[in-house]
């Protein structure tokens, strides 16, 4: 369906008039974050990937787990509805896999709190950037899997709903339907492929060169940050810690495996010590570990390519893998 | 002879094991630091686009290297041999004059980087050399902001010098600009600046002089133990959680710079490594301010800063 | 109001025992860390006082010259300084950290030190800039 005007901006109004906690990328300088905005002023849509990924909304980098005094005194759990605007294809199959990650077998009450009552408006790719590479991944930036989508095509607006909780959102606003050149048009952007990178997976060899040299090699310039790791979609490692002695709060926060401490265990012995263990169970995390979960826990956004002050690319280092 | 060539021969000529040098990226015109063996000297290459400082990579080698440095990284090395961390010995340095860096951020402004094959300086510009054609760009738009403030372009300790030496100056100018903005003002302008931060510590992780082991920050594990008992290890010494507010990270920024005091080479790697673009280099060189004014101290000199016992003021 | 006092073993500690000795009212908001010397005060701690929601911290040592460890307070001094500097930069209150040369005999300057300190932080109010809060 089509609509007139600026849709994303008028649904952030309505989202918020609905009560709702909105995340929007928000433009900090001269690049874009998401972060929970309070007026639809603040969101602003002229960008392809914010520097932080959409996960913010439904992981945040701190939660409170407990509040305890003598004994716990209050379990806060999300109670409004929470809506990201605006997130690109990979932030979209990343929350997909986050589910997976957090609500199949043991599922997290805080996670799932804040997952049920989510809202996600997805905007499909014009452009690609220099490190992106969801296409060799399967995804297609131009159809992200969400709730809303919005494709804005020759300065029409595109506007679908795949899902229950989009259909009703859209019954709000006004919209017309296509006429069947718009409908070719829509059908020819989305089959049409981005020009991107591309990265060859080879399972098989991950799994021989397990104890390959090579790795030490690509991690050679590991700085041991967390670069990687907080920007990345799809990491969802946290740390458990209390804050406070008689009375206080236990948190949640994110941590990284690249962190020397992250598995450092109480009997003084780190099963990864190494930085190259560190890089390497970072990658094999994202293309062999999680396969039992059925996907590769990589959607391709190339924002640790970006930013990766060593350089370290994790195309080049999966493609090469020998 | 252009400076590349003048560079491989230089390394050419140290018989050292290994090299350090940048080597260009495949899909965009990036440079990153290597570790080469020697006679995989002609990878190598050099440009305003060679950002990174080698110093933190030399830590991790044993043997002899040579290693190309521009004028902020022989500062570095020096720095870290005057702290015991480097052996002068060890080292075979190709020192590079340097006319100051490109910020890649805002050179991706400019142009499409998948275009790019080559940059190079001439002039007052920065040459692009692109896929089809030809770019100039005026090389002060793109210059890292911190190399205007660079105080010792020229390698300060070197075996071979490249280029023509040159000046530095020391300009504290934006500083006390700053200085004279209120106390609000600047509180405001700081903590909107830290709420950013995602503690990613990779301003930490970057810098040359950050090669403690076990950092302040973290959660102290300092004397864990398998006699360890749950109680003994809960009441370790913290300073700071994992927390991210702009409160903990002001905290954690002031904490890393004061470990900086009176060392602070000035590479600049911290803000180049920041996803977030904190200017956290304006806290390293308003330290730098008080070391040298109020302290009286320079960075040439061979004692370090904090083994100097004169006493300041009442 | 919290005020931290750090004060060292040998003169400072020995100091404010002689303003209690003395019977010298001081503000109770003062509460006494004894270190083994000021030049081991972190400037971590300071900011962690803070941050646990100190209104005030000193910092007290031994005369310059006087350090039982001969240049302890000599690194205070420089720790202080550096520290004093940065929050200033950065927008902090740094009237609320104070540095204060206090001998095992100035029992009666101790006191006032503290007194007069108590005054200038209640004219600052309660401290928020870095105190933490859930």
């Amino acid at each position: 369906m089509i609509y007139e005007g600026e849709f994303l901006k008028d649904a952030i109004s309505k989202l918020l008039a609905d009560g709702y906690r909105v995340f929007a990328p928000s433009r900090v300088g001269d690049f874009h974050v998401f972060r929970e905005i309070s007026s639809a002023e603040e969101a602003d849509f002229n960008y392809i990937l914010p520097r932080n990924s959409a996960k913010v909304a439904v992981f945040p980098q701190n939660e409170i787990l407990i509040e305890y005094g003598d004994w716990i005194e209050r379990v806060p759990m999300e109670e409004k509805r929470i809506a990201i605007v605006g997130v690109r294809a990979c932030d979209a199959k990343a929350i997909k896999l986050l589910d997976k990650h957090f609500l199949e077998g043991f599922v997290d009450p805080y996670y799932k709190s804040r997952r049920e009552k989510l809202l996600t408006i997805a905007i499909a790719c014009n452009n690609a950037l220099i490190n992106c590479f969801c296409q060799s991944l399967g995804i297609n930036p131009r159809k992200p899997e969400a709730d809303v989508v919005v494709s804005e095509i020759d300065g029409r607006v595109f506007v679908s709903a795949d899902t229950e909780i989009g259909k009703s959102f859209l019954q709000g606003f006004n919209l017309r339907n296509e006429n069947e050149e718009e409908l070719e048009i829509k059908k020819r952007f989305e089959s049409e492929e981005l020009k991107m990178r591309e990265i060859r997976v080879d399972v098989e060899k991950l799994k021989k060169s397990f104890d390959s040299p090579y790795w030490k090699e690509v991690a050679i310039n590991c700085k041991s940050c967390g670069v990687c790791t907080y920007l990345c979609p799809t990491c969802f490692c946290f740390d458990i810690y209390d804050e406070g002695e008689k009375r206080g709060v236990r948190i949640r926060t994110w941590d990284s495996c690249q962190f020397p401490l992250h598995t450092l265990e109480s009997s003084s012995h780190n099963p990864r010590a190494e930085k190259w263990q560190r890089l390497r169970n970072r990658f094999y995390d994202k293309f062999y570990y999680t396969l039992r979960k059925g996907n590769y826990y990589c959607v391709g956004c190339g924002r640790c390519i970006d930013f990766c002050p060593a350089g370290i690319d994790i195309v080049n280092a999966i493609s090469e893998v020998r | 002879m252009n400076e590349i060539e003048k560079i491989k021969d230089a390394l050419k000529s140290s018989n050292a094991e290994k090299i350090v040098a940048f080597v260009r990226k495949e899909s965009e015109p990036r440079e990153v630091l290597k570790v080469l063996s020697p006679n995989e000297v002609d990878k190598i290459s050099f440009s305003p686009l060679s950002l990174n400082n080698p110093a933190k990579l030399l830590m991790q080698i044993n043997g002899k290297v040579a290693v190309v440095a521009k004028g902020c990284d022989s500062m570095a090395i020096r720095q870290l041999i005057k702290e015991g961390k480097l052996k002068r010995e060890n080292l075979f340095i190709v020192g590079i004059s340097c006319k100051g860096v490109v910020d890649y951020r805002k050179l991706a402004k400019f142009v499409n980087l998948s275009e790019v094959n080559d940059v190079e300086l001439n002039g007052n510009d920065l040459v692009l050399k692109l896929k089809n054609g030809e770019k100039r760009i005026p090389f002060l738009e793109v210059v890292d902001e911190n190399c205007l403030y660079c105080g010792h372009p020229t390698p300060v300790i070197y075996d071979v010098l490249i280029g023509e030496p040159r000046e530095g100056k020391r300009d504290f100018s934006d500083i006390e600009q700053f200085e004279r903005l209120s106390r609000e003002e600047r509180w405001n302008y700081w903590i909107s600046q830290f709420e950013r931060c995602i503690r990613c510590h990779a301003c930490r992780s970057v810098c040359p002089l950050c090669y403690c082991e076990e950092c302040m920050v973290d959660p102290s594990n300092l004397a864990v133990s398998p006699m360890s008992t749950p109680e003994e290890k809960a009441s370790y010494p913290r300073i700071l959680g994992k927390t991210v507010n702009a409160r903990d990270n002001t905290i954690y920024h002031l904490l890393r710079v004061l470990h900086h005091a009176g060392r602070c080479v000035g590479c600049g790697e911290c803000e180049r490594a920041c996803p977030m673009e904190l200017p956290l280099r304006m806290l390293e060189r308003k330290l730098e301010k008080v070391v040298v004014e109020i302290f009286g101290y320079d960075l040439n000199e061979d004692i370090p800063f904090f083994s100097k016992l004169d006493i300041v003021g009442d | 109001m919290k005020i931290v006092t750090f004060a060292c073993n040998w003169c400072s500690y020995a100091g404010a025992d002689l303003a209690g000795v003395s019977r010298l009212k001081y503000p109770e908001d003062v509460r006494i860390v004894r270190v083994m010397c000021s030049g081991m005060v972190n400037p971590a701690w300071i900011l962690r006082a803070f941050r646990q929601g100190a209104d005030g911290v000193v910092i007290t040592g031994c005369h310059p010259g006087d350090c039982h460890y001969m240049v302890g307070n000599y690194y205070a001094k420089k720790r202080y300084l550096l520290l004093k500097e940065l929050m200033k930069f950065v927008g902090f209150e740094d009237e609320r950290l104070k540095l204060l040369w206090a001998s095992a005999s100035e029992g009666k300057k101790f006191a006032e030190e503290m007194d007069s300190f108590k005054k200038l932080i209640e004219q600052l109010g309660e401290q928020k800039q870095l105190r933490w809060t859930p």
